[in-house]
């Protein structure tokens, strides 16, 4: 795999989470991205992301108090870089074995140290021809709000499609129906993502 | 075929018609009621017809609390998924996959489809494979809505029943007939008599907008003649009869009268005088009698013998002078006219007759009573004929008539030589075509006999119920009736098409059109014509 | 049980009432130690301490270049590296079913200005059937090896660059009283401590140690010297109980400093007279100084190379106190290479729950002592 984001630190068959290898430097939310399971390619949503200290018995203190810039802060103590780190936790919403893109959940969670990295373009083509996935996005319980993920992902890989706009209203038509009980809900994501 | 889908099958029944849920993509808007849709089975596939179109929503919250729809990409969205269009199809022909299924050709639906079937927009293909091609017995005469493929009517079912085509007026019952005759006549499946009370069929009619349209003498030459009761009005026109129709009091029989007792404004009693004068003086003798009575002591002495009362009498004098006041009824006429129309017929020569300036409406009662009666009688003869010693029975003949409540009604259908004609369908090889625009005055019996009928727009409830007596689905195609447009559209359903449809009448008007239907150059025509009345004489 | 706080805060208010009455009486001893150490003639204090210095019971300081100077920081250099390395040991427990400890050694080597970077690692090492290696010795081992990996991290920064090398605690193996003898003690020095000393004395590393809050007196003990009545301060022979010095009791350096050092600036340098060092430490003698780190003064000792060595004095002076504010008070890298060495209770537990795994599945004898079980279960 190139351009290797991080590894998963932990795996569950719904969600992983990856360590980032730099500070700061997790996928945006609601970025596709992959690991695996031997073989099979496990594709995920990024969810949430979080910065903490390595060490839980440690918690940051403020320190820019006398610092011009806040960047300032990590050069006057530049081991505040390797103390602190990156996780970022993606939901599961495929897979693919040999060829056969799957838009459900994969037979075994990703093993622990694969790497995680974000899909090229080619592959979130291929992935969104269905958008079965958007149905596992809105649905799995998550640390945060399903909706902000599904309008973020949607975001995201809309940049990616020819035709952006057809994109997210089929998207849209998609969560439609998904959430027809739910208008609430709807408009909110809906309102998130109008072109 | 996937850009035609328009949702899927979601309930319904056989007797109440099936509720398609549209897709998204398919927009209640592009929805017309009378449009056809096939409802692709697992097994094989329904054709049906739009009856009703509604709105729904997933969940009665989008309903209370509509989404922000000023935003054009939330409205696009929620249209068709969370909010969508629903239509009603009532399922009218099936269509199997296999050889012989495609052979047998569309039959009647027995069952439904199974749940969520798709559901499509018919196809120009479908379509003909429904009303088939135009042929040697399928006849061309309209559209589907928003479809550029014909519907044809198998003529030859068609004739073998009689028929109505309805409608208030102007809103295109003579074109259509115009077109059904010449088809008829045009393809050898029939002979017809038309009574054209207007003079619109012969030579030329008028459009709406006052314009003149060809008639179907122009179309069909010799194969169709033209009689006038009104040879001067002929002339005036420039229209060449090929024949002017006088009717001899000898020709009026009691029950002509009879017929006209309501126009003529007679009772019950002076009706009966008649019968009793055609005893006294005589079948043929009995009119000319009539009238010659002086009102001496000697008539005074007839009506006592005859025990008619005075009152009766006078009664029925004032309805006989209106009679013998109509011009082309002479004390003797110069030629037997029901003689000469019957050579016409029996040489495959349709007639129209022209009725000229003599629009009243006692003038039109009793000459297509009384010619149809007689030539009915001379059908019959010769088909029963014909049926005793295996000979060739009479070509068809299809008798159109205008205001045909007048000869239909419930009071007189019974007695009517029409209302004969309704009834027995084809067993003498005599049916009738029907121009109405007031069916609710013919009798409810008459009207479910027949074969096929066309509908224009009708105002009038009563109208509409009576249309559809006897049809299943009645409700679903009331909407449809009442969902015409005031011209040209009109729904078709009976038996010489496989299932109801709303069609725009085939174009007749235009040169375009003449050309379609086989007119000749019109300076040929005119050649043709005086050459053909030379051969006549 | 838990604690009876109804006793212990009984005990504790009689407490704080006597550290109260003896406030007093220290404040009267310190402003009398601050007179005599600006009154003080140096050269003839340090010619009285030379003679005293066999016979005072006191552990007095050796002067280096004055008695109450006090010098200001240079500039701190924008781009160095400060290195550090800290350990923390697991001591031998009979009560676990095999004999071993562990000592784990973190290193920090931080690196400030214009490429900032942070390298920071630990080293666990064990020992199994270690004879001495228990306790005090353990400790001991503990303390040479923090300096043998300050001397390999040392040989990583470049001769030339800024760099500073900082251990926690004492320079002073104080653990080797009365141990010299034991063989593998005389290993450590020889082949441990001193070679490690070497190494960073040949690469000219400015070397330091840092207490925090020290209580050594060595500096008030000189004061001590300077009021004996006697030529040469003898105190077994000529005092007993009720002695003229007993003015200074309560005062040590930290305090003597706190009133005369400003925020960034360090004392005088003072040698360690101590006898572990005279007998040991060969040209390694440590001397010591203290510095008004801004939160407190702390105690920073350094080999004799560095002491006298102005260039490398001032290195340490301004590291350090660069490495105090960028710690808010304490050594950032020694912070660093702690964390790293630190072990928690449960990476103890741990530790011997790991042992006793691997033990029983190879079918090895894994009995615990009872009493560890029962400290480690707390059942009722």
């Amino acid at each position: 795999m190139s351009d290797k984001l991080g590894e998963v630190i932990e795996a569950s068959t719904a969600e992983f989470t990856a360590e980032c290898y730099e500070l700061y430097s997790a996928p945006a939310l609601g970025s596709l991205v992959k690991t695996s399971d031997g073989d099979v390619q496990i594709y995920g949503v990024v969810y949430n992301t979080t910065t903490e200290s390595m060490d839980p018995g440690r918690r940051p203190i403020a320190r820019g108090k006398h610092e011009k810039d806040a960047s300032d802060i990590y050069r006057s103590s530049p081991q505040l870089s390797v103390l602190f780190r990156t996780n970022f936790q993606a939901l599961v919403i495929g897979h693919k074995i040999t060829d056969d893109v799957n838009r459900y959940l994969p037979p075994r969670p990703a093993r622990i140290h694969s790497f995680v990295c974000e899909l090229d373009e080619g592959e979130i083509k291929d992935f969104m021809l269905s958008l079965d996935f958007l149905y596992i996005l809105a649905s799995t319980p998550i640390v945060g709000s399903n909706d902000e993920v599904v309008a973020a992902c949607l975001r995201n890989v809309s940049k990616v499609q020819d035709d952006s706009r057809a994109f997210l209203l089929k998207a849209g038509k998609e969560l439609a129906v998904l959430l027809s009980a739910e208008p609430h809900r709807l408009e909110a994501i809906l309102r998130r993502i109008r072109p | 075929m996937t850009e035609d889908r328009l949702g899927i099958v979601v309930a319904g029944s056989l007797t109440a018609g099936l509720e398609v849920k549209l897709d998204s993509s398919a927009s209640v808007e592009d929805m017309a009621v009378g449009r056809y849709v096939v409802i692709e089975g697992q097994k094989s596939s329904l054709f049906g017809m739009i009856t009703d179109i509604s709105l729904d929503a997933a969940n009665q919250q989008m309903a209370i609390t509509p989404p922000n729809v000023s935003d054009p990409f939330i409205a696009e969205v929620v249209s068709g998924t969370a909010v969508f269009g629903k239509i009603k199809v009532r399922p009218e022909l099936y269509m199997g996959s296999d050889a012989i299924s495609l052979l047998d050709g569309p039959q009647p639906v027995k069952t439904v489809p199974s749940h969520y079937s798709k559901v499509r927009s018919a196809t120009e293909a479908d379509m003909e494979r429904i009303f088939g091609a135009e042929g040697a017995k399928h006849f061309y005469v309209g559209n589907p809505l928003d479809m550029e493929i014909k519907v044809c009517l198998n003529l030859e079912e068609f004739v073998k029943r009689s028929n109505g085509v309805f409608g208030k007026s102007g809103t295109g019952k003579t074109f259509l007939t115009r077109i059904l005759l010449s088809g008829i006549i045009q393809k050898d499946i029939a002979t017809s008599l038309i009574f054209d009370m207007h003079s619109e069929y012969g030579w030329e009619g008028t459009s709406e907008h006052s314009k003149k349209v060809k008639g179907l003498k122009q179309l069909l030459q010799s194969k169709l003649a033209v009689f006038t009761l009104d040879e001067e009005n002929a002339r005036r026109r420039k229209v060449s009869a090929d024949y002017i129709v006088e009717i001899g009091y000898d020709e009026i029989e009691p029950q002509d009268v009879e017929m006209l007792a309501q126009t003529l404004n007679l009772t019950q009693p002076a009706c009966e005088a008649v019968y009793q004068f055609a005893r006294e003086f005589g079948d043929g003798k009995w009119l000319a009698s009539a009238l010659a009575l002086e009102g001496g002591e000697e008539t005074r002495g007839l009506l006592d013998r005859l025990n008619i009362h005075e009152s009766t009498y006078r009664n029925l004098r004032r309805g006989l002078d209106k009679l013998s006041r109509l011009p082309f009824l002479t004390g003797h006429a110069r030629d037997n006219s029901v003689k000469r129309i019957l050579e016409y017929l029996e040489r495959g020569v349709s007639v129209v007759l022209e009725f000229g300036r003599y629009t009243d409406i006692v003038a039109y009662i009793l000459v297509a009573n009384l010619l149809t009666r007689r030539i009915y009688d001379r059908y019959r003869e010769r088909t029963e004929r014909a049926m005793g010693s295996d000979g060739v029975q009479p070509q068809p003949l299809v008798i159109t008539i205008e205001e045909a409540h007048k000869f239909l009604n419930p009071q007189v259908a019974n007695q009517t030589i029409f209302g004969t004609i309704a009834r027995e369908m084809r067993k003498y090889n005599v049916t009738l075509l029907v121009v109405d625009q007031r069916p609710s005055g013919i009798d409810e019996e008459v009207m479910s006999q027949f074969g096929t009928k066309a509908t224009y727009l009708l105002d009038n409830e009563r109208d509409v119920d009576n249309v559809l007596m006897g049809v299943s689905g009645k409700s679903e195609l009331r909407t449809v009736i009442s969902k015409l447009e005031n011209k040209q559209q009109t729904l078709i359903f009976g038996h010489a098409l496989p299932l109801p449809v709303v069609i725009k009448t085939r174009e007749y008007g235009s040169a375009e059109s003449y050309q379609e239907f086989g007119f000749a150059d019109a300076a040929a025509l005119k050649r043709k014509a005086e050459q053909d009345k030379e051969e006549l004489w | 049980m838990s604690l009876d706080f109804d006793q212990v805060a009984a005990q504790v208010e009689h407490m704080v009432s006597r550290i109260k009455a003896g406030e007093i009486e220290r404040e009267h001893n310190l402003r009398y130690a601050l007179d005599v150490l600006k009154t003080t003639d140096v050269d003839v204090l340090e010619a009285k301490i030379e003679r005293s210095i066999s016979t005072c019971t006191w552990l007095v300081a050796g002067l280096h270049d004055a008695l109450n100077h006090t010098y200001k920081a240079t500039p701190c250099p924008s781009d160095y590296t400060a290195i550090s390395t800290d350990g923390s040991h697991i001591d031998v427990d009979r009560h676990m079913p095999a004999r071993c400890c562990l000592i784990n050694i973190g290193t920090a080597s931080i690196s400030y200005g214009d490429n900032p970077n942070a390298l920071l690692s630990n080293q666990p090492e064990m020992f199994v059937n270690e004879p001495f290696l228990e306790g005090n010795l353990l400790g001991l081992k503990r303390a040479v090896d923090e300096c043998l990996a300050l001397a390999e991290l040392s040989q990583e920064t470049p001769q030339s660059s800024s760099a500073l090398g900082l251990l926690d605690g004492t320079l002073i193996l104080w653990g080797i009283i009365g141990l010299e003898y034991i063989e593998f003690v005389q290993e450590l020095l020889a082949d441990g401590f001193l070679k490690a000393m070497d190494k960073m004395k040949k690469h000219r590393l400015p070397l330091a140690s840092y207490i925090s809050y020290p209580r050594s007196t060595d500096v008030a003990n000189i004061l001590r010297v300077a009021i004996c009545p006697f030529e040469t301060a003898n105190c077994d022979v000529k005092c007993s109980n009720d002695t003229k010095c007993s003015a200074l009791d309560g005062i040590n350096d930290r305090d003597l400093f706190t009133d005369t050092l400003v925020v960034g600036q360090r004392s005088a340098i003072f040698r360690s007279q101590s006898r572990i060092i005279k007998d040991h430490y060969r040209e390694h003698a440590i001397y010591f100084f203290y510095l008004n780190v801004g939160d407190e003064i702390a105690r920073v000792e350094v080999p004799a190379w560095v002491a006298e060595n102005n260039n490398l004095m001032e290195k340490v002076h301004s590291m350090v106190l660069d490495q105090c504010r960028r710690g808010h008070g304490y050594p950032a890298v020694l912070t660093e290479a702690h964390e790293q060495a630190v072990l928690s209770g449960s990476d103890r537990e741990q530790f011997w729950r790991l042992i006793e795994m691997l033990l029983e599945k190879n079918d090895l004898p894994a009995n615990t002592s009872a009493k560890s079980r029962s400290k480690r279960t707390g059942w009722i």
